[in-house]
């Protein structure tokens, strides 16, 4: 509680408590929107208004211009009490509350003007600045908020302030809806607009401006500033290390143009490293430009042959299309029969989606979400859709942050669960707007996300960048063919390298089955190969060559045999086979790193594990070279997690997001130390990729693994704090120091410097990250035990 | 010697030591630090995945391959071209710093020889 919040409500509540239309707010001393309400119809009143409202318009504003900035000549003290109680409110000493404009009052509205990039020596109060003061904006930056977002936010006030219907945009460093139409303003006064044109719409006027202001590496102006300044909102990751982008900058630099090559990238727009008409689109609405080329669609239609035919002829290759609808639906929109067949025979791929309503608040609870995974997933099984398969639940209208909290995020806990009750054959993605579609996979892991991208004015899509996990972005409704073929449809478009999607169902062979087949048909080559290493090894081998094999590897498990990688390269070649990177572990619904699990098989194929809570090089190409990294980005995030605990809860092992040791690595590395441990006991490679991914050994992975190498929890605290300590081995404490550093940033604290409790803390996080995963899996095979599926 | 020469030879010895320093310490120091700068930024320690540190292509790297000398440490893709990731620099300055401790070392080795020519008396056994 603020004393001084309190003080305000005390007074604005006594002052104007029998003034009809007036409404009390709370007096408990917290600030918020029902205070600033207050306060607003209370300068409503002062201004001689009768029909007292929340918000601050345009009467308010006209009558408070008639008035005048009020400064120390205001005779009405009322109206300076409520300027100095608004400070209070936010958080600047605003004066003794005494109607008098004297210099704590002067200097806070200079404080204030001067932290929203305003002039600061004017410390009078002008109607645009009251309006300001009267919301809960805030000019500091704000926990989530950039200090390079809060410049851009203050340039913009500072060039724009002066224009009639530019209003002041909070400082706090977090790109939101109003900033975003900040940015529309600056566009439209930048092209020459009148105050009378330029209205904060992205519409035709400002899209012809821009396609005249197309921009190259050598460009300079306010125009780069702009698009620059939608570059950093857009908070996109640079592809050459990660990190994501903040240059604010006037000039189009070939660093510029590098990280737009990088946006052209994961916004799936032609890499031309320019800011073309396309590019300026994507950075500035969630449709990008509607009219560019799609490749997938999706639709309530029944794909026929002719429609098909014309989907296919117009470029596209994927369609969504809806599993199943309840019996009161009335749009027939669901898969008919021999649909599917149609799809594939006319060389589509679908991508399934489940929607029964979710077209408000109320329809999303957790129990509503497990019944409709239920009904998906029998759908799904119903048309032969294979295991692995990403389902698209569908949040079809505006959700706000609040409703994300109260509804979204436990309906999607519930399809969690319900996908998970019947096996999880499935894996969920969601198909919402760009807000939804981050906080669910933030929250629940979704696969991937479908962006309803073409609700631009959706206030989870202004402010928001594309969910790094996107799939599907749907940007216009078009209609296309003639005749039988004639079809509507919502345009996609395509994320390359994302949901593969699906081109058949029932399959007989899973991708699993083809992964382990193709073990098989390596470890034959290696036998006919010959040479004085082991088939087995040899085998590791190939699988690793292409991502681990550099001088640090080599120094620590040797080379790979050069010879039978060439071998088995021109064997794949004559075959007309291709090397696999990726499969799908049905366990997870992820997919496995094949040149990470044979590193890591490698390693602890050839170095004996240790006794006791003793770590070797076995360990550091698997499970340790991730729990290393892991620890270099919990300092680099050491600002925002003191705790190693927390961070380990958060980030350890997880399916998406930012960060190194995902649950994927985490498979990896169990699968890795299981299958050694067998193939050093006789098994050949295949049998052990056989037994652990068709026969079953995967649903007992995490268990085998705990239990083996670390044997409990106290143990996995102990041999995980050995990986991060030891000495004993120059080469893990040279790639050690390397992974820390360069991933922490130069200097990062070297784990024998922290205190020992925060490493034990930290290092417990990875043993209850281990404890939970073989629970959550033991949860899982009680389930497949119960339903008669094992 | 008169006082000239004696200031002379002073001064050459005193080069002598400036050249022995650079040649057998500093240079050879200084191509063992940018050396070592090469491993680091070369990503010879790096543990993760070559497709992480490599730079970005329209394909994933299909190999790494690496030389201790001259320092090289490539990325090779499918299209059959690749990268180094050694800043360019690192091995000219190395060369650059251990010619200079050979260039230096030999100047000194020279001089005191003809130092040790010019007085005779340097030569003569303790009375």
């Amino acid at each position: 509680m603020d004393q001084k919040v309190l003080e305000a409500q005390q007074w604005v509540n006594s002052t104007y408590g029998a003034v009809p239309g007036y409404n009390r707010c709370p007096e408990n001393g917290l600030t918020g929107w029902s205070t600033m309400y207050s306060l607003t119809r209370a300068l409503q009143h002062e201004l001689g208004i009768t029909s007292l409202s929340d918000a601050f318009g345009p009467t308010t504003l006209s009558r408070l211009s008639a008035t005048g900035a009020i400064g120390p000549d205001t005779t009405n003290q009322n109206i300076v009490n409520i300027v100095q109680h608004a400070l209070f409110c936010k958080g600047y000493w605003g004066g003794p509350g005494d109607g008098i404009y004297g210099v704590d009052t002067a200097s806070a509205v200079a404080e204030i003007k001067y932290n929203a990039g305003l002039d600061g020596s004017d410390t009078d109060v002008q109607p645009k600045i009251f309006k300001a003061l009267l919301t809960m904006d805030a000019y500091v930056v704000l926990a989530g908020g950039t200090a390079t977002i809060r410049s851009i936010q203050q340039w913009l006030n500072s060039r724009y302030f002066g224009r009639r219907d530019f209003f002041l945009v909070p400082c706090d460093g977090i790109f939101s809806r109003d900033v975003q139409k900040a940015l529309f303003l600056a566009i439209q006064f930048e092209l020459g607009m009148t105050d009378d044109q330029a209205t904060g719409v992205f519409g035709p006027g400002t899209q012809a401006g821009l396609k005249n202001h197309q921009l190259a590496q050598g460009s300079s102006g306010i125009f780069v500033n702009i698009f620059t300044a939608a570059m950093v909102f857009n908070r996109f990751r640079l592809a050459d290390d990660g990190s994501i982008y903040v240059n604010f900058t006037g000039t189009f630099s070939s660093s510029v143009a590098t990280a737009v090559g990088d946006f052209q990238e994961f916004s799936a727009l032609p890499k031309t490293s320019r800011g073309d008409f396309a590019t300026w689109c994507q950075l500035l609405v969630s449709t990008g430009d509607p009219n560019r080329a799609g490749t997938a669609v999706d639709c309530i239609t029944t794909i026929t042959d002719a429609r098909a035919k014309t989907l296919y002829g117009n470029g596209y290759r994927f369609v969504g299309r809806y599993l199943d609808e309840k019996s009161w639906g009335t749009l027939n929109k669901e898969i008919q029969p021999g649909e599917l067949d149609t799809i594939f025979a006319n060389g589509l791929k679908v991508f399934p989606i489940s929607q029964y309503y979710g077209e408000e608040v109320a329809y999303f609870t957790y129990s509503q979400g497990f019944l409709d995974a239920a009904d998906a997933h029998a759908a799904a099984v119903r048309y032969g859709f294979n295991t692995g398969t990403v389902i698209y639940f569908a949040v079809d209208y505006d959700a706000t942050q609040d409703e994300i909290d109260s509804n979204i995020l436990p309906y999607f806990r519930g399809v969690v669960a319900g996908l998970a009750d019947r096996g999880k054959k499935y894996v969920h993605g969601v198909y919402a707007s760009r807000n939804v579609c981050a906080q669910v996979t933030t929250h629940t892991y979704a696969r991937w996300s479908f962006v309803s991208g073409m609700s631009a004015g959706f206030s989870g899509n202004m402010g928001f960048p594309l969910p790094e996990n996107w799939s599907f972005n749907q940007i216009q409704t078009l209609w296309m063919g003639t005749g039988d073929g004639r079809i509507e449809v919502d345009k996609d478009i395509y994320k390359p390298k994302s949901d593969p999607a699906v081109s058949s169902v029932k399959d007989p062979i899973s991708e699993v089955d083809t992964f382990v087949s193709y073990i098989n048909t390596l470890l034959t080559w290696a036998r006919d190969y010959g040479g004085n290493r082991p088939a087995d090894q040899l085998v590791m081998e190939f699988l690793r060559h292409e991502d681990y094999n550099n001088a640090q590897w080599q120094l620590m498990i040797g080379g790979i045999d050069e010879g039978f990688k060439n071998h088995a390269l021109e064997r794949l070649r004559q075959s007309g086979s291709l090397m696999i990177r990726d499969f799908r572990d049905t366990f997870y619904g992820v997919d496995i790193k094949v040149s990470h699990l044979g590193a890591s098989l490698n390693a602890a194929y050839l170095q004996a594990q240790p006794g006791g809570t003793l770590t070797n090089r076995g360990d550091v190409g698997g499970w340790g070279g991730d729990w290393m990294t892991f620890y270099g980005e919990w300092r680099r995030d050491s600002e925002s997690y003191s705790s190693g605990l927390t961070y380990c809860r958060e980030k350890l092992a997880k399916v998406d997001g930012n960060g190194t040791f995902k649950l994927r690595d985490l498979i990896e590395d169990a699968d890795a130390y299981n299958l050694a441990k067998e193939i050093r006991n006789g098994t050949s490679i295949w049998a052990a990729m056989y037994g652990n991914y068709s026969g079953g050994g995967h649903l007992s992975r995490m268990k085998r693994f705990f239990e083996g190498r670390f044997g409990s929890a106290s143990g996995a605290k102990a041999i995980s704090r050995d990986m991060l300590l030891t000495t004993a081995d120059p080469i893990i404490s040279t790639g050690r120091a390397y992974l820390i550093q360069t991933t922490g940033g130069i200097p990062t604290i070297m784990p024998n410097v922290l205190p020992n409790s925060k490493l034990d803390e930290f290092c417990q996080g990875f043993a209850d990250m281990l404890l939970d995963r073989v629970g959550q899996e033991n949860a899982r095979v009680a389930a497949f035990r119960a339903q008669g599926k094992i | 010697m008169s006082r000239r020469s004696v200031r002379r030879a002073r001064s050459e010895s005193m080069n002598n030591v400036v050249r022995v320093v650079i040649g057998t310490v500093v240079a050879p120091f200084a191509a063992v630090v940018v050396y070592l700068h090469g491993l680091w930024a070369g990503h010879f320690l790096d543990l993760r995945a070559a497709s992480e540190y490599c730079p970005a292509r329209s394909s994933a790297p299909t190999s790494t391959s690496f030389d201790w000398l001259p320092l090289r440490h490539l990325c090779r893709y499918a299209d059959g071209t690749n990268t180094n990731l050694v800043p360019a620099y690192v091995n000219p300055i190395v060369f650059l710093c251990l010619a200079m401790g050979v260039v230096c070392t030999a100047l000194a080795l020279r001089s005191a020889r003809r130092q040790g020519r010019a007085d005779p008396t340097a030569l003569e056994p303790p009375q």
